[in-house]
């Protein structure tokens, strides 16, 4: 007779993402980092716990590996991360890729591949919500791909451009 | 008079649903169209019947004005409502509604032109002895445009001259700015405006964005219906607005107004407008534009006078006075309206995108909530990043300024980064409980609004539910006896 | 099975007088217990921390399933040896449960003389390990030392049970198809570099974990090469060059997590089942053993009284109850576990050995484990009127 002891879950914040932290819940408790907290669930969604010897509410949703907290009225993004995975994953594309800051439309294009630059030279401007932003190069190098289009979407993170410093094998 | 029996949304999320309410109420049946990428707006099941428009990207479809008149006349409408932004203030588009044989809600397509482009707007308002800030207009002469800017002196706004609702303005404050000023301001309007002309102006520092909700009936009848302080803004978008404005003197307040009034029935003004001031710390207040449509924060308005400004936008439409003089107007408490978009606040407002995963819908006495939004909504790049509005009312400014503050922390939107905890640290603001509010609010105490850290015992009960919500999580099956020994050291 | 009724009287002078004496002791001993498992200077816990080193008790909180018992082996060993300064000669040994399964670890202390290996400290991984064998354990190696204490090296390696027999314990579990595991979070050097290689899987810890038969010193010495620790033995090299290593973690933690999957994918081994019932705690209170047990060895008790205190319900099955009363036969379970009871109650008599020796026999049909309970003042020899000389008994 197999009885369940503990899921084991770990998680770090969006905004902390050197930390990692285990989480287990435990049928009298949910330990954090081994601390044990008294959390309980009210409605889908609603959950109550203690702060300061009172009681507040706190929401969450799941979404895949996503966890959306909020707690009074302040939302966090919590992920859900596999501990056999390295911490350090390096950014794909590499230190010359630049990523965009938000989701948007290309506006227009400065540079062309094969065009050699220096770093701070504006490479494409791009638009999202009334707002127009200038991608300039972080590196002296040679562009190697304009991925995208005028007037093409991409979506936050998405690569915009890729730069070489003279020399690299990418 | 026309009766409306059925009435044409040109328009989607919250100003749809919110104008569906005020249509079922008075027993007119509404239309609302869809696009097939944004199929979550509240009031695609709240209207009578909804028809499907087409267009790439999606928001070319409420540019459409054939492909919208249409759709009208296919769901046998005899009215259509343009709500805000998209064609509301589009002349054409009045014109063509117009010819379809369709009632426009809103003011006839002369008027839409006239206080639509600035500078025409402005020249009328200064022969109606409208006070306005010195300007400078490109039309004009445009090579000595950038002389006669200069001359205007600094600090300066530079902003195009179809535009509005905060695109394609620049300030430049030294002469170094201004070239820089001139070219991008250029850029953006010729890009959203689809015209570059350029216009220049005085730019008052702390001014204070003071707008009054004015109507007019087509029997010649205008009122105004109190004044809003749009002054909280960032980007030159307005984030808060409250009405009465605070510490505006009463004497200001009625020359305003009064202004105000005149000059819209000077403009045989029919239906909603809203006339926006900018007023100098000296008290001096000036014209800047007025626009021809029902506004976003037009709720604050509603929650002081107890009146539906969308009802009184039908009625007028179909002809009838306006159901009440100046003098029937009371005012009474205090409303705050606070705009919950879909963006970083701490991180520069940059927008984001997700997915309304959870939805919560702060309630209480004096509480209204115009969501655009249901649960599982994607909220994309496509389309503005206004979610919803959160509108409170109280007795008086304190007591409006606690209930926000309870409804702000019951606002919920899980799956997208919203301002609603900004908006409260605004509202929490001493300077804002002192009604110390002019357009440079959020610049100046930028330090004092950031974000408290997170206490690590906060972290840790967020880490906790966050556990507790998360699905499938691996489980480890502890045999017995070591299931019941627990944690057991020798 | 049936309870064992309890004579004791708890409100007694002597039952108090009992519990006030055994407390005392008991308390010296876990403080004792306490100092050898936490007390460490605090520059040897800065070394570690500046390392980005875990200690040994929370890289075993983070290998081990959470709220699991770990039943540590040898906590006191070198308790007064090398000046009292080497606690647990600087290992920390144990069976813990790792996603539901028993394992033991054998873990070196780096904050004890940087986990270098005492004659004693070979002895305790010997031991671990021969444990692992007679209980078919899976053994996981923390390994993280700086070596063997090279003043006293002439009696880490010679001697049949000394170092050597580390490593053929190791390739006795191999052949016996007991998976190892070793998590390499220091250096391994020489003798020490065995271990990892002798495992079925490695994980070496970037930056801090090394293996190698001999250090940098020791190669420029012999070669004049001048090289890095972490090129010559570090987790990059060795599993991508010589694949001595297996996985490469960049931290401890990471390490931890990794040793935890690698396991979960070994298989299990097949064990002999246990008869096992759901657990149930004694009906007397355990903690009135303190005042049970008397603190003169001389004065007599009546050992089921210990019996009732231990064991499930305070269930007892008695074998001869008649018959050789100075030995206590009988099965019981403790938690939930099945075992047979042998228990001084006085002393050994003839036919208490010959009753012990056949429950003995009992038992080892069955596979029913043994527990002794062992409170032995002599043995008497007497004549009797039997034909076996008695002194053939007492070896029973």
């Amino acid at each position: 007779m197999a009885q369940l002891i503990a899921k084991m879950i770990t998680l770090q914040f969006s905004d902390m993402p050197d930390q990692r932290h285990q989480v287990q819940l435990r049928t009298n408790a949910v330990y954090v980092n081994g601390r044990p907290l008294q959390v309980r669930k009210a409605a889908a969604g609603s959950f109550t716990g203690m702060l300061d010897g009172r009681t507040v509410r706190l929401r969450a949703v799941a979404h895949g590996d996503t966890l959306y907290v909020q707690l009074r009225g302040r939302g966090v993004r919590i992920d859900r991360v596999d501990p056999t995975r390295a911490r350090a994953a390096a950014t794909p594309g590499g230190a010359g890729a630049s990523h965009a800051p938000m989701p948007g439309v290309v506006i227009s294009l400065l540079v062309a591949a094969g065009q050699q630059v220096k770093a701070g030279d504006d490479l494409l401007v791009i638009e999202s919500m009334k707002l127009q932003m200038t991608i300039s190069a972080s590196l002296d190098g040679e562009v190697v791909e304009l991925p995208l289009a005028v007037g093409q979407t991409f979506q936050r993170n998405d690569i915009l451009v890729r730069l070489q410093t003279c020399g690299d094998t990418a | 008079m026309t009766t409306i029996r059925k009435l044409f949304i040109a328009n989607r999320a919250e100003i749809a649903l919110r104008i569906v309410h005020t249509a079922r109420r008075m027993g007119i049946a509404t239309v609302v169209p869809m696009h097939n990428q944004d199929q979550f707006g509240p009031a695609l099941t709240e209207a009578d019947e909804t028809v499907e428009i087409f267009g790439t990207p999606a928001v070319a479809a409420w540019l459409d004005i054939p492909g919208l008149i249409r759709a009208a006349l296919d769901t046998g409408c005899d009215a259509i409502h343009p709500g805000y932004g998209f064609l509301s203030e589009n002349a054409t588009f009045a014109k063509a509604v117009e010819l379809a044989g369709l009632i426009f809600v809103g003011p006839p397509a002369p008027v839409i032109e006239l206080m639509g482009d600035k500078i025409t707007a402005r020249r009328f308002a200064v022969a109606q002895g409208m006070p306005v800030t010195l300007s400078a207009d490109e039309a004009e002469d445009p090579t000595t445009f950038e002389k006669r800017a200069l001359a205007i002196g600094f600090p300066l706004l530079v902003k195009g001259a179809a535009g509005g609702g905060g695109k394609g303005m620049q300030i430049a404050r030294r002469v170094e700015d201004l070239a820089n000023a001139i070219s991008v301001a250029r850029a953006e309007s010729q890009r959203y405006f689809g015209d570059g002309r350029l216009f220049a102006e005085r730019f008052v520092e702390q001014p204070r964005h003071i707008e009054v909700q004015v109507f007019g009936d087509t029997q010649g009848h205008v009122i105004h219906l109190g004044e809003r302080e749009c002054s909280i803004q960032r980007r030159f978008q307005k984030l808060i607005e409250e009405s009465p404005a605070p510490k505006l003197p009463d004497g200001l307040r009625n020359r305003i107004c009064d202004a105000a009034v005149k000059l819209a029935a000077a403009a045989k003004y029919v239906n909603a407008g809203t006339v926006e001031c900018i007023v100098s710390p000296d008290g001096e207040f000036f014209f800047l534009e007025m626009n021809t449509r029902l506004q976003v924060e037009h709720p604050v308005t509603e929650m002081v006078t107890g009146l539906d400004l969308v009802e009184l936008q039908l009625r007028v439409a179909q002809g009838e006075p306006l159901p009440l003089d100046q003098g029937d107007v009371q005012f009474s408490g205090h409303a705050i309206e606070c705009r919950i978009l879909a963006e970083d606040a701490d991180a520069g407002f940059v927008p984001d995108t997700g997915k309304v995963l959870l939805l919560g819908i702060p309630a209480g006495p004096g509480v209204r909530f115009d969501s655009g939004v249901t649960a599982g909504a994607p909220v994309t790049a496509d389309f503005d990043s206004m979610l919803a509005k959160l509108v409170v009312h109280g007795a008086d400014r304190t007591l409006a300024i606690s209930r926000m503050r309870s409804a702000l922390a019951d606002t919920t939107m899980l799956g997208v980064t919203i301002n609603n905890d900004f908006l409260s640290r605004v509202l929490h603001h001493p300077a804002f409980a002192r009604g110390e509010t002019d357009t440079g609010f959020l610049e100046r105490h930028k330090a004092e609004l950031a974000p408290a850290v997170f206490t690590d015992d906060e972290r840790q009960l967020m880490l906790a539910v966050a556990a507790s919500a998360a699905p499938d999580i691996s489980a480890t099956r502890i045999p017995e006896p070591y299931a019941s020994m627990g944690a057991w050291r020798n | 099975m049936s309870r064992i009724v309890s004579k004791i009287d708890a409100g007694s002078a002597g039952y108090k007088k009992n519990q006030a004496a055994m407390a005392q002791k008991v308390e010296a001993l876990q403080s004792r217990v306490h100092k050898a498992r936490f007390e460490r200077p605090e520059r040897d816990i800065e070394r570690l921390r500046s390392q980005k080193k875990l200690t040994v008790r929370e890289r075993l909180d983070l290998l081990l399933d959470p709220g699991t018992p770990f039943l540590e082996i040898g906590t006191l060993v070198a308790n007064k040896a090398y000046e009292g300064e080497v606690h647990g000669a600087g290992q920390v040994s144990g069976i813990g449960i790792i996603h539901g399964r028993e394992v033991i670890v054998h873990a070196d202390d780096p904050s004890i003389k940087g986990g270098a290996w005492y004659p004693l400290s070979v002895k305790k991984i010997v031991r671990t390990l021969d444990i692992a064998i007679e209980n078919r354990l899976p053994v996981i190696h923390l390994c993280d030392s700086a070596g063997g204490f090279l003043p006293l090296q002439s009696e880490l390696f010679p001697d049949r049970h000394a170092a050597g027999r580390i490593f053929r314990n190791q390739c006795t579990l191999s052949k016996m198809g007991v998976p190892q595991i070793a998590v390499v979070l220091g250096h391994c050097t020489a003798g020490g570099a065995y271990i990892p290689a002798l495992c079925d899987y490695s994980v070496i810890v970037r930056g801090n974990g090394g293996v190698f038969l001999g250090g940098p010193p020791l190669v420029k010495a012999a070669t004049g090469e001048v090289v890095t620790a972490e090129a010559l033995g570090g987790a990059t090299m060795h599993t991508t060059v010589s694949g001595t290593c297996d996985y490469a973690a960049d931290d401890e933690p990471h390490a931890m997590a990794m040793a935890r999957d690698i396991f979960a994918n070994t298989s299990p081994i097949p064990k002999q089942t246990i008869d096992r019932i759901d657990a149930e705690p004694p009906f007397y209170d355990p903690k009135e053993l303190y005042g049970i047990v008397p603190t003169d060895w001389k004065t007599g008790f009546d050992m089921r009284e210990v019996i009732a205190r231990i064991v499930d319900g305070s269930k007892l099955h008695e074998y001869q109850p008649d018959y050789g009363t100075t030995m206590i036969c009988g099965y019981a379970r403790i938690w939930g576990c099945k075992v047979g009871i042998l228990a001084n109650n006085g002393v050994l008599f003839n036919d208490s050995s010959l009753k012990a020796a056949h429950f003995m026999r009992l038992c080892d049909r069955d596979r029913t484990p043994l527990v002794f309970l062992q409170n032995i003042t002599g043995t008497w020899w007497a004549v009797n009127t039997r034909s076996e000389a008695s002194p053939r008994m007492a070896p029973r």
